[in-house]
């Protein structure tokens, strides 16, 4: 008779044994703890710095390309006689979508001085330049130069256009607005999205790469 | 007595009659659907909603309803993603905590069980119906999730974790194999158990329940973790195979396994229904989603007729109920 609860208790005492066990065997095998600043040095040499990278190509590979880009007037010209076969010598694109990314300079003279963006009186053609909303992909797959299939995480891929649209908004941007005014004659060089369904040659956006004004 | 055994007998086999007879019908209308691909396919694509079925059929089974599993489902990935891939920082003791994939998965389970104990707490102690604890939920768990991944994507979780989602084990994909776990499991728990008895019991009616000294609201809390940890497991799931936590992840899965669950001829008050009548109201959803895209039907189209198939089944349960 006596025996029945020191077995209930040997029962009891296995069962959180190996409950005991288990547990420590999944904590063990669930985590692992490291100092944070060693965790945020080692991080540092395997992240991807997307800003480095701009560093990076700014002077040599993607000034390169800016310079040899399409004149936009010509390109207008262009889309008038065929939008198909200008699309595909001239644009760049990440998948097999309507969408098209063109590398264009030009010469205006500016027309009015907005909030948001300048506009340029480009031969008969009205241009806009954008001088407030410098967002999305048009600088970095305009390039020609990154290719998504070279990265692993699409956010690296992804922070190459923040960190070129941040160098533009920080480096282009605030000199030309503090001296951009109506009448000045501008040299621009930079990037336009375009749609091949649904295109829209009225007033094209640019987003700037370089700006200089002549007069 | 023998028309009343007929009934019942046809009540019990009809998902199984109706499923047959929609997969009869696809593959007489599509070319593709009696492939082995596209087997696969639909049974990879119906894995999450069985999970979250099962548990959505533990809770209506006693009475209850769960509406959170979708915002819990999304939370748990996307705790189980961020630990995985960013660990946790904590600046003020210079500690950096790191998760393995089993810790990650473990972290997710055991958010999932907390928030549908929360659920179940709620439902229990402070006497919230059902419909507004689980709805109050849902809103809060979506909160989270915004909260945790910052309205972004967490991508890029490893070829490790990745394989739970897209993986194959024995010719069988992982998440199949995965569900066919958490189902056996349930049928297990809910036919071989006292807990599951008590299920049934307190489903059935919940006073006599009470008078015969089952604990009501410890059943009940358990019920609703249970349905938050399988919430958790879809979640680990969508998660492994997209490679990516979405922010708005299971948006409108817990209508799928309230039809899942209806489908398979569980009562909606409860104390009536099996694990195997939600596992075939899973793969009715499925193959008629897989069918209706296979016609080309317009999305839109393909909700109405979901819907149209929720009512009828109710139609027919409650048809069930009154010939019973």
């Amino acid at each position: 008779m006596s025996t029945k609860p020191t077995e209930a208790m040997n029962n009891k005492a296995i069962k959180y044994g190996i409950g005991v066990v288990a547990l420590a065997l999944v904590g063990y095998n669930s985590i692992y703890i490291q100092p944070l600043d060693q965790k945020l040095a080692e991080n540092q040499q395997t992240v991807f710095n997307a800003k480095a990278y701009v560093d990076g190509i700014w002077n040599q590979d993607l000034s390169k390309a800016y310079q040899d880009c399409t004149d936009i007037s010509q390109l207008i010209d262009s889309f008038n006689q065929d939008v198909n076969s200008t699309f595909e010598k001239n644009s760049h694109a990440l998948g097999i979508g309507n969408i098209g990314y063109f590398r264009v300079k030009g010469e205006g003279i500016v027309s009015a001085v907005n909030e948001n963006n300048v506009l340029l009186q480009v031969g008969s053609s009205i241009i806009e330049i954008e001088t407030e909303f410098i967002f999305g992909n048009a600088l970095r797959d305009a390039s020609g130069l990154v290719k998504i299939n070279d990265y692993e995480d699409t956010a690296d891929f992804n922070s190459i256009s923040e960190a070129l649209n941040d160098r533009i908004r920080q480096e282009v941007i605030p000199s030309f607005r503090s001296k951009v005014k109506e009448g000045d004659s501008v040299k621009f060089e930079g990037a336009i999205e375009l749609n091949k369904v649904h295109l829209n040659l009225d007033q094209l956006e640019v987003i700037p790469f370089t700006l200089q004004i002549s007069s | 007595m023998i028309s009343l055994k007929k009934n019942f007998n046809i009540a019990q086999f009809q998902s199984l009659i109706a499923l047959f007879v929609l997969c009869l019908a696809l593959a007489l209308l599509t070319d593709n659907f009696m492939t082995t691909d596209n087997f696969w396919n639909v049974m990879r694509q119906i894995s999450v909603n069985v999970c979250i079925s099962v548990g959505m059929t533990l809770v209506v089974l006693t009475a209850g309803i769960d509406l959170s599993v979708g915002s819990i489902l999304a939370f748990c990935g996307a705790v189980t993603a961020g630990l995985l891939k960013n660990g946790l920082s904590i600046p003020s003791l210079n500690l950096f905590i790191g998760f393995t994939v089993l810790g990650a998965i473990v972290a997710g389970f055991l958010i999932g069980g907390g928030l549908g104990f929360v659920n179940g707490y709620a439902v229990t102690k402070f006497k919230v119906p059902p419909f507004v604890a689980t709805l109050a939920m849902l809103t809060m768990a979506r909160g989270f999730t915004m909260l945790w991944t910052k309205g972004h994507p967490i991508t890029g979780l490893g070829d490790s974790f990745g394989f739970l989602g897209t993986g194959w084990f024995l010719g069988i994909p992982m998440p199949v194999w995965i569900s066919g776990i958490v189902v056996i499991t349930a049928v297990i728990l809910t036919s071989k158990t006292r807990f599951g008895r008590y299920i049934y019991a307190i489903g059935g009616n919940e006073n006599a329940s009470r008078l015969s000294g089952i604990p009501i609201n410890k059943v009940k809390i358990w019920v609703y973790s249970i349905a938050g940890l399988l919430a958790a497991v879809g979640g680990v799931l969508v998660t492994a195979r997209l490679d990516s936590a979405q922010p708005n992840a299971g948006i409108s899965y817990e209508l799928d396994a309230i039809a899942a669950v209806v489908i398979g001829g569980t009562s909606l008050s409860g104390g009536r229904g099996t694990i195997w009548g939600t596992v075939l109201g899973a793969i009715i959803i499925g193959v008629l989603n897989n069918g209706l895209i296979l016609m080309n039907v317009s999305p839109f189209w393909q909700q109405v007729i979901k819907g149209m198939v929720i009512l009828l089944a109710v139609i027919i349960d409650k048809s069930n109920q009154k010939s019973e």
